[in-house]
């Protein structure tokens, strides 16, 4: 029944136009996100690991 | 920080230690179990002529305990120990996480004992049946709540990326298993996929893909990513091009899958697609990569001296070669070569034994001094491990690439009267023992530098004292960042139910667009009139080619080549596995793709040849059957069966359950009377005459004359 209501889905070919596009987005997005954070921040995310929480 | 306002808690090393032990116990077995598939290989009786042991069991066996146990096991140990010290949290719960273990154990104890009495959905890499399959959910929801729930009361309100790569793993995998495994009961051992042929192939290939992707990949990286700069005690290379390698990453692997149907059945668009995505594949990769390499920067000198720095450097670089490898042979023409060959193996074994296998005996040799409080027992031995591993890793893979383009370029060679040069498949086989032979050596290799880190483990561990409660102090978080402006970058790393949710978002995306309409457009999967259901004894005769492994060697997909038509015959569509819930195209050729063996032998040849493999094909290493011919089908389930089928739409006429054993009698006394004018004396009622039946079944169907009612 299922699929009686998604293969009403007319232009199903624009998928993938549409995916791509999103992606291209999603990672100027990431990029431009990535690009602006502040060095400092930066430095504090990469210093996580190494942040000793433990005492002995 | 004022000491007044610190928190004290203890962080829970038991089921990092457990799940370590649980690491290195199940990587002995499944790397064993994987060293017997390989000798078999070259050494046909090693499969012992029992039903248990024969390579179409083993290699399941194999690439399950590895996957699952060791690497599965891997990653437990990492996120348990990782995830609280991010977090600054212990776990959530003690209880969960011990549920999480023994169920997990108790999962790949079940798995092995069914893959070995041959109960498979016959799915590579999702062999389970349905019961261990619904318990892996359960399992894998209670890890996953363990883990948002610690992440939920965490005292450190960032999220390294690390831990972003682990909520992509656990949405991911929850979403392929879930998907992959939709299947209807026969009976409490076996169940049918609700896919068939294409489509089947399709979800099959984007849980497969994905399951290297999202299982020994990300959540590996998101290891990498903690471990590396905890070993080098330095940060890692750049955080930027992390996050970059995570968002890319889960967005392009979920859509690589459809390159392991390169030139098969499957429609040209979705082939096109998962082509162009895995290449994309290569940059996030080698962007992860070089961070991870980059990470040493400036500490080459201790990657010397450090065995832990040593495998993982190798395991990283090996995660670099497998990653270019990998779109490389998704480019349709090299795939044309590589695919059904060893170099597929080789590929995969890169990944295997130097991404996974080193990353994790890096993580083990770094973890176990600190929980145990001492030093490493032997780095001599260390590093004993490591050169003997390389070792392996090279003997293992350089004869199967040697093996895999050999191979290949046998089968596509003709000679100039336009013949095949080598007509008989065997050829192609014996030709490459030798080098078969040298990887088996090559893997032992591996497996005794495995022994060797178990005993200089075992050694650390005696000299040690275990730390149970790791003692350890954080502020609280609302104080902790107090005097923190919120800068709109640092949402996502804020919340993580987000980042579950986006990450879930992402990975759909690519899951809906390759698989809806290839499931919705007719067009997608043509039909063919003379394509009929199978027979009730030929549906059980493929049950036994399912629950012998048949697959593991033989494919059911002939490509559109010139050299493939003349060698096995018409090449295969789409419309002809309309009927095939599971499909059985296979991945791999060690011997001759049995689409169109229907028709091409006599019944008595097959009835010799699964009795005694060589004596009808001398030199040939496929094991000897000859339980089926003792073995009496189990006619019980015939009824259940075709129920079954019908509920998957499979057309048989209304109320045909009841009779349908009726009709697998007399097919199987005229295979049984054809036999005995050959002077075989076979009962019918042996589950040897419905294999038969089904083999010769197959391909056969568009070979009939349609009906005058045709499209």
């Amino acid at each position: 029944m299922y699929k009686q209501i998604l293969r009403s889905i007319a232009d199903v070919g624009v998928f993938g136009s549409i995916s791509l596009i999103l992606f291209f987005t999603v990672f100027c997005l990431v990029l431009i996100r990535v690009v602006t954070t502040k060095k400092s921040h930066i430095q504090k995310m990469s210093n996580l690991p190494l942040d000793n929480s433990m005492i002995n | 920080m004022n000491n007044t306002t610190v928190d004290t808690f203890y962080y829970n090393n038991k089921l990092v230690r457990d799940f370590a032990y649980a690491t290195a116990f199940w990587g002995l077995i499944g790397m064993l179990v994987g060293l017997l598939a390989a000798f078999q290989l070259v050494y046909p009786e090693l499969n012992f002529e029992l039903p248990y042991t024969t390579f179409g069991r083993t290699r399941p066996l194999h690439t399950n305990a590895v996957i699952f146990a060791f690497v599965g096991n891997g990653i437990f140990m990492g996120v348990y120990y990782s995830l609280p010290r991010l977090l600054k949290t212990p776990m959530y719960s003690k209880k969960l996480g011990n549920i999480h273990f023994w169920g997990w154990q108790g999962i790949i104890v079940a798995a092995a004992v069914t893959l070995l009495l041959g109960m498979t959905t016959g799915k590579e890499y999702a062999e389970l049946e349905w019961p261990i399959d619904i318990a892996i959910t359960i399992i894998w929801v209670i890890f996953g709540a363990n883990m948002m729930a610690t992440i939920l009361q965490r005292r450190e309100s960032h999220l390294y990326v690390a831990i972003w790569f682990y909520i992509a793993t656990w949405v991911t995998v929850a979403v392929l298993h879930i998907v992959n495994s939709m299947e209807i009961p026969v009976n409490l051992f076996k169940s049918y996929s609700v896919y068939a042929g294409v489509q089947d192939a399709l979800v099959q290939w984007w849980y497969g893909h994905n399951a290297v992707a999202f299982f020994l990949t990300t959540p590996y990286l998101g290891l990498m990513y903690y471990f590396m700069p905890k070993a080098a005690n330095r940060p890692v290379y750049s955080y930027r091009l992390s996050i970059i390698h995570f968002w890319a990453l889960i967005f392009i692997y979920i859509w690589a899958g459809p390159h392991h149907l390169l030139y098969t059945a499957l429609p040209d668009w979705a082939q096109s697609l998962g082509m162009a995505f895995s290449l994309m594949l290569i940059a996030p990769s080698w962007g992860g990569m070089l961070n991870g390499l980059l990470t040493l920067r400036g500490a080459w000198d201790k990657v010397r001296q450090d065995p832990v720095l040593k495998f993982m450097v190798v395991a990283v670089t090996a995660y670099g070669m497998a990653t270019f490898e990998g779109p490389l042979m998704s480019i349709k023409a090299v795939n044309a070569i590589s695919h059904y060959t060893d170099w597929t193996i080789a590929h995969v074994h890169i990944g295997t034994l130097g991404w996974n296998g080193f990353l994790t005996f890096g993580i083990m040799y770094w973890l176990f001094p600190r929980i145990f409080r001492t030093k490493l027992y032997s780095i001599k031995l260390a590093n004993a491990h490591f050169w003997i591993g390389t070792m392996g890793i090279l003997f293992y893979a350089v004869p199967l690439y040697w093996a895999g383009f050999t191979q290949s370029l046998m089968w596509k060679e003709f000679t100039e009267e336009g013949f095949l040069a080598y007509p008989n498949f065997l050829e192609t086989v014996t030709q490459i023992l030798p080098m078969y032979l040298m990887r088996a050596i090559g893997g032992s290799l591996y497996v005794v530098g495995l022994l060797i880190m178990l005993y200089n483990i075992y050694k650390t561990v005696k000299q040690g004292d275990f730390l149970e409660a790791e003692k350890a102090q954080a502020p609280p978080r609302a104080l902790a960042h107090v005097h923190e402006a919120d800068h709109w970058h640092r949402w996502i790393e804020k919340r993580p139910m987000q980042l579950l949710v986006a990450s879930m978002f992402v990975i759909l995306i690519g899951g809906v667009v390759e698989m809806v309409p290839t499931f919705l457009i007719s067009s997608n999967v043509p039909t063919i009139s003379t394509v009929k259901p199978y027979t009730p004894l030929e549906l059980q005769g493929r049950d036994i080619y399912i629950a012998e492994g048949c697959y593991v060697c033989h494919s059911q997909m002939i490509r559109p080549f010139r050299d493939e038509t003349e060698r096995y015959g018409e090449f295969s569509k789409g419309g002809e596995f309309v009927y095939d819930h599971p499909f059985q195209w296979g991945s791999k050729r060690t011997g001759p793709d049995l689409h169109r063996i229907g028709g091409k032998y006599s019944d008595s040849w097959h009835y010799n040849h699964m009795l005694e493999p060589v004596s009808m094909s001398p030199g040939s290493i496929m094991p000897s059957y000859s339980w089926l011919i003792e073995d009496k089908l189990d006619t019980h389930t015939t009824a259940k069966k075709i129920r079954v089928m019908q509920q998957l739409g499979v057309p048989y006429p209304k109320g045909y359950d009841k009779i349908a054993n009726n009709d697998l009698e007399a097919q199987a006394q005229a295979i049984a009377e054809r036999l005995k004018k050959d002077n075989i004396e076979v009962e019918a009622d042996r589950e040897i005459i419905a294999l038969i039946a089904y083999l010769q079944r197959l391909g056969t169907d568009i070979k009939k004359q349609p009906k005058e009612e045709d499209e």
